[in-house]
């Protein structure tokens, strides 16, 4: 095996510091980087999550320096960047660091990162996607029948991106996991003498999208022996007694070896649910304990000494994948963003989902461009997406490509390190955040919908599908539930569609009453379902026990607990279970009726004095507030419909409002009116009456960026009352 | 077809967009429709018939043909589908939990001829009729309907993933992929309505490559570049090597290679071959105009208006591949026939010039010249027909003649 080290044979120590950042904090104190927050204490410093992407290998070598110039000129203080397997591993066993092919010199990359003062956030995969051929991972790999997922009928299973179709690994097969072992101990000398303090590495992320490589549907995969052997495994945690096991299940068994995976949606009663609903949890349970198992071998091999990240994709809501299991398997665990304008809806439901289910909200991916073949984003989309995700709580992110690179349209700097056009309004965006200090600041909200995970669970069991999954279905901007069979398996109603009918009802009702409100998953730490006012909890004739032992005890402490539509008798497993009644808790029947929904609203508004702040005329706009310790900071108005609108927001006090990104500012005693052209959003300082408007940027800056485009450097005032 | 190495560069966001509202205007659009009105849209049938149909209606069936749930695409879930139009047949297996099945209206469908719970699969028991199906699409608004055996799409992907073939390339495993759908259609696993492509031959790779050779031949590329008020708008330079595409370049690569250009397209078009003969390939086929003539064009495909364009350089094919030369040979004889038959008082030339574009179309591979061939530049020949007004809108030199 050729030897993975840097031909300069370790880290660049030298260069000038001009910028304060990346090498300021290395003179400092050597401790580990962590995570505090939103922020990234590094040495003496916190530094924001904010980085860029980029690919060194699909750079010119040559024009590297000026990319990440232009990643620091954005206002980033960090660059992220793949390192591919497949790109290094030239044959089995032999890899290129730039021995033979300057462009594969990760080392010098990183090196003159730190050169330019930008911290670096490494992604060693091994699935990385970012549009390669495999994602990635070498085809000896994917070809190898014992590293590839199986299907029921033990068949490869193929996922058809371009440019190549191909069989996906399995996370549990041992091959697999020792040729990653291998992968991991050739790139880790070359990472790890460059972590932090004695290198720019302060991130780093274990695999990419873990998903199952996006063949998610509920019967796809996996049925390949080792994981088997981990879902037999599985149910002796989870049911512990091969007794029980055969009460629950349809069919008796000798031995937990003779526990097979359904291979297909079967059941016709509700007794007939629950090997079904084991399988779609252990199918999360895979996914959390290949992320596990990796980072377990990034450590063995030698890389570690940084906060470990990973990103779910789009389409969460359906697929194989526990949020708050993988919270616990990382230290940050975030989500994919690539939205057109139009899913404002969606952009909305999976960042208040984050907002309540882990701590920080954050887009270790959130695109600007997209691949070809995507749904076509603009840049007015990837812009809307980025701030209505802040609207809603996004704290931090990973611009995703900040560099343009082969098969990506659309990133702010060019293949030559050049900025294009629109970088202007990105630069302005993070300019902002940072005046702002935004990842210090909170979104207040008093209502938390429980996410339920059981019901989810079965939705995903019972979706009709197959590969084109829930997941896949939700990504195209439809619902994961909307391919779900009728069956009701004698229940009142279809409960695998319902839940998600009636979270919606709520989400709308909320919204039109503008209540913020967040999704706190049901299986969170059970801080997330502390500081809410009001709970509200589907419940159908089946519940997890955990989840109703929660609801008790916030309800026996005063949170306002609302669960309906039924009173359930039954758990998880089917099993007939007497829940003690929520004494304090109000039980709604009507939870799919707007009308009903949105009286019980207006009573938590009359009853409850909930808080809706800087509501918003006409009903199409939306606000969200982040406030600090003095009160609110910063205000987002969303106009997601397709007409210009004058939006009237009510103020709680006479106020500036400075919007950093146009240099308006707007004044207003108890109402402000804001123009919001068609699917834009506006960020905007608030600056209480009697103070100076916040502080601007220097007029130099203010000429520089007002030439570049096009207008008068001077703020135009608009005041209204 | 495509390469396992292809390279995709060169793109802003407003450069793609723009090649795709062009020639891929549905996917453009995408983005563009208004937001849902809820976070769980679900189909209303009473929504007015003046809702335009558009987007698929997928229904999954059962075996015996009895539907177990519906969605529209664009429209999300049909609530309550399965009752609405679930079979009433007395070989239906029991309902799952039929607590909600109790009151079944009559299917949609005609009673099956086998609807045994055990069928076999590649039987044809429980087909809607096309009516049937033509009529879902009418009550449910949408532009076609494909309705599911359950466990279809997984039994293609099992059928798939048994022939695929390492090295095989992308547009090879298509074509596999689409046996396969033929296979499931024919035995009756999915139907589809309407079947405008069911009848067509599915083509072998080879045959595929040779049609390739044709439009691109190997090592060699295409272009396309589009301007506005002389600025490059969009443009794409396509190269084909060793049988694959492998690159596709994008306006800033271009720009990259020309350097500045001068702002008149009718002579940049040569600084923009010339730099992709340098840096991509020797240039086969080349495409150049005004955004506003290509989107004038695609808006109104009258008879004869592309070599109209050709014939007055507002529209510039350099290098004029032979197939190119002949669609034009024949958009012009259209064009001519069309303008003649005004002249001559409603006799259409064009019927009578019916033989000769047929032999111009079967001879397409064999073309060298369309001059050669026709024996007479039809370019010219139109171009000596029409004219431009002050407007620059075509006119016919002969239309106001008495």
């Amino acid at each position: 095996m050729t030897q993975a080290t840097s031909p300069k044979g370790g880290p660049n120590k030298t260069g000038p510091d001009k910028t304060g950042s990346a090498k300021a904090g290395r003179k400092s104190k050597s401790r580990r980087p962590k995570l505090e927050g939103a922020q990234l204490r590094i040495g003496k410093q916190r530094v924001p999550l904010f980085s860029g992407a980029m690919h060194y290998w699909r750079v010119p070598r040559h024009s590297w320096r000026a990319g990440l110039k232009e990643i620091r000129e954005l206002g980033l203080p960090i660059v992220e960047t793949y390192i591919p397997w497949s790109v290094h591993e030239t044959s089995p066993g032999v890899f290129d660091f730039g021995q033979r092919s300057p462009r594969k010199d990760v080392a010098a990359f990183l090196d003159l990162a730190a050169d330019v003062g930008l911290f670096v956030f490494a992604r060693p995969g091994p699935h990385i996607n970012a549009e390669m051929t495999y994602f990635g991972i070498p085809e000896r790999i994917v070809y190898d029948p014992d590293c590839q997922a199986r299907s029921p009928r033990q068949n490869p299973v193929v996922l058809g991106f371009p440019p190549r179709m191909f069989p996906v690994p399995s996370h549990a097969s041992a091959t697999y996991q020792q040729e990653v072992r291998q992968w991991y101990d050739a790139v880790a000398p070359i990472v790890t003498p460059r972590v932090w303090p004695k290198g720019p590495i302060v991130l780093m992320q274990v695999d990419n999208e873990a998903c199952h490589f996006f063949r998610n549907g509920p019967y796809d995969q996996d049925y390949h022996p080792d994981a088997v052997r981990q879902y037999q495994r599985f149910l002796r945690t989870r049911h512990r007694d091969l007794e029980r096991l055969s009460e629950i299940y349809p069919d008796r068994y000798g031995s937990w070896a003779d526990v097979q995976p359904p291979p297909r949606f079967e059941a016709r009663r509700a007794s007939d649910l629950p090997p079904h609903l084991d399988w779609a949890q252990f199918q999360e349970h895979m996914t959390t304990r290949a992320v596990r198992d990796l980072r377990k071998e990034m450590e063995g091999s030698g890389m570690t000494g940084t906060p470990l990240l990973h990103n779910v994709p789009l389409g969460d809501a359906g697929l194989p994948v526990s949020v708050p299991a993988l919270d616990r398997a990382v230290d940050l665990v975030g989500f994919d963003y690539y939205h057109p304008a139009r899913e404002h809806r969606t952009i909305k439901r999976r960042t208040l989902y984050l907002a309540g289910t882990v701590e920080t909200v954050y887009a270790p991916e959130l695109g600007i461009g997209a691949p070809p073949w995507f749904t076509p984003l603009s840049h007015a989309d990837s812009l809307y997406c980025a701030m209505a995700a802040l609207a809603f709580g996004m704290r931090g992110f990973n611009l995703y490509m900040a560099v343009d690179r082969d098969r990506w349209y659309g990133a702010p700097i060019n293949n030559s390190g050049r900025p294009r056009a629109h970088a202007i309004a990105w630069k302005r965006l993070i300019a902002a955040l940072r005046d702002t200090r935004f990842e210090t600041l909170h979104r207040r909200a008093e209502v938390a919908l429980v996410f339920p995970r059981p019901y989810a669970r079965l939705a995903r069991a019972t979706h009709l599908l197959g590969p084109v999954s829930p997941s896949s279905l939700e990504a195209f901007g439809r619902s994961p539930v909307d391919a779900c069979r009728e069956d009701s398996f004698e229940f009142d109603g279809p409960v695998q569609v319902r839940w998600w009918d009636m979270l919606a009802t709520f989400a709308d009702a909320l919204t039109r009453a503008s209540i913020p409100y967040v999704y706190v998953d049901s299986e969170a730490r059970a801080s997330r379902f502390e500081g809410y006012r009001v709970v509200v909890a589907p419940t159908y004739e089946f519940v997890s026990a955990k989840l109703w032992d929660r609801l008790q005890k916030l309800s026996q402490s005063g949170t306002h607990v609302v669960h309906g539509p039924c009173v359930p008798h039954l758990d998880e497993s089917m099993q007939v279970t007497e829940f003690d009644s929520l004494d304090r808790a109000h039980h709604v029947h009507d939870v799919h009726s707007p009308e009903a929904v949105d009286a019980l609203v207006s009573t938590w508004v009359s009853e409850l004095n909930l808080l809706s702040p800087f509501r918003a005329r006409p009903s199409v706009v939306e606000t969200a507030i982040h406030s600090d310790k003095r009160g609110p900071a910063v205000l987002f108005a969303m106009n997601p419909g397709q007409k210009y609108v004058e939006a009237s927001i009510e103020l709680p006090e006479p106020m500036h409002l400075y919007d950093p990104m146009s240099d308006h500012v707007f004044t207003g005693e108890r109402e402000a009116v804001i123009p919001l052209a068609p699917r834009t959003v506006r960020m905007l300082r608030c600056e209480a009456r009697g103070k100076r408007p916040r502080k601007r940027p220097s007029s130099r800056r203010r000429q520089r960026e007002g030439a570049a485009r096009n207008e008068p450097a001077d703020a135009e005032e608009n005041t209204s009352s | 077809m495509i390469s396992g190495d292809l390279r995709f560069e060169g793109f802003d966001a407003a450069s793609w967009g723009n090649l795709l509202s062009l020639f891929s205007p549905g996917m453009a659009n995408r983005g563009r429709r208004d937001m849902d009105a809820t976070d769980f849209p679900s189909v209303n049938t009473d929504d007015g018939a003046e809702a335009k149909s558009s987007g698929t209606l997928v229904v999954v069936v059962d075996a015996s043909g009895s539907p177990l749930a519906a969605l529209h695409t664009e429209r999300g879930r049909i609530s309550g589908f399965a009752d609405r139009h679930a079979a009433s047949t007395p070989n239906t297996p029991p309902s799952n939990g039929s607590s909600g099945r109790s009151s079944r209206k009559p299917s949609l469908r005609p009673p099956a001829a086998d609807s045994s719970a055990d069928a076999r699969p590649d039987d044809r028991a429980g087909q809607f009729s096309p009516g049937d199906l033509a009529d879902l699409c009418r009550r449910y608004r949408a532009g076609r309907c494909i309705v599911l055996r359950e466990g279809a799409a997984e039994e293609l992907m099992e059928r798939v993933s048994l022939r695929l073939v390492r090295g095989e390339d992308y547009a090879a495993q298509w074509l596999t992929m689409w046996r396969v759908y033929r296979e499931l259609l024919q035995g009756g696993h999915i139907q589809i309505w309407p079947s405008t492509l069911t009848a067509l031959p599915i083509p072998t790779s080879a045959t595929l490559e040779r049609s390739l050779d044709l439009i691109l031949p190997d090592g060699r590329a295409a272009v396309v570049a589009l301007f506005d008020r002389g600025r490059l708008w969009t443009a794409a330079a396509l190269r084909r090597r060793h049988g694959h595409f492998d690159f596709v370049a994008g306006p800033d690569l271009i720009a990259h290679w020309t350097g500045p250009l001068g702002g008149d397209w009718r002579r940049d078009y040569r600084i923009v071959s010339d730099a992709v003969a340098r840096a991509v390939a020797p240039v086969h086929a080349g495409v150049y105009s005004d955004v506003s003539t290509v989107r004038a064009l695609l808006r109104e495909p009258d008879p004869g208006r592309w070599a109209r364009a050709v014939a007055v350089r507002d529209l510039i094919v350099h290098p004029t591949p032979p197939y190119a030369a002949v669609a034009l040979g024949a958009d012009a004889v259209r064009g001519v026939g069309q303008a003649t038959a005004r002249v001559l008082g409603g006799v259409n030339l064009l019927a009578a010039l019916n033989p000769v574009t047929h032999y111009v179309r079967g001879r397409i591979s064999e073309i060298a010249s369309v001059t050669e061939t026709l024996g007479f530049n039809p370019l010219s020949a139109l171009a000596s027909v029409v004219g431009k007004d002050s407007d620059g809108e075509f006119f016919d030199k002969d239309a106001d003649r008495p």
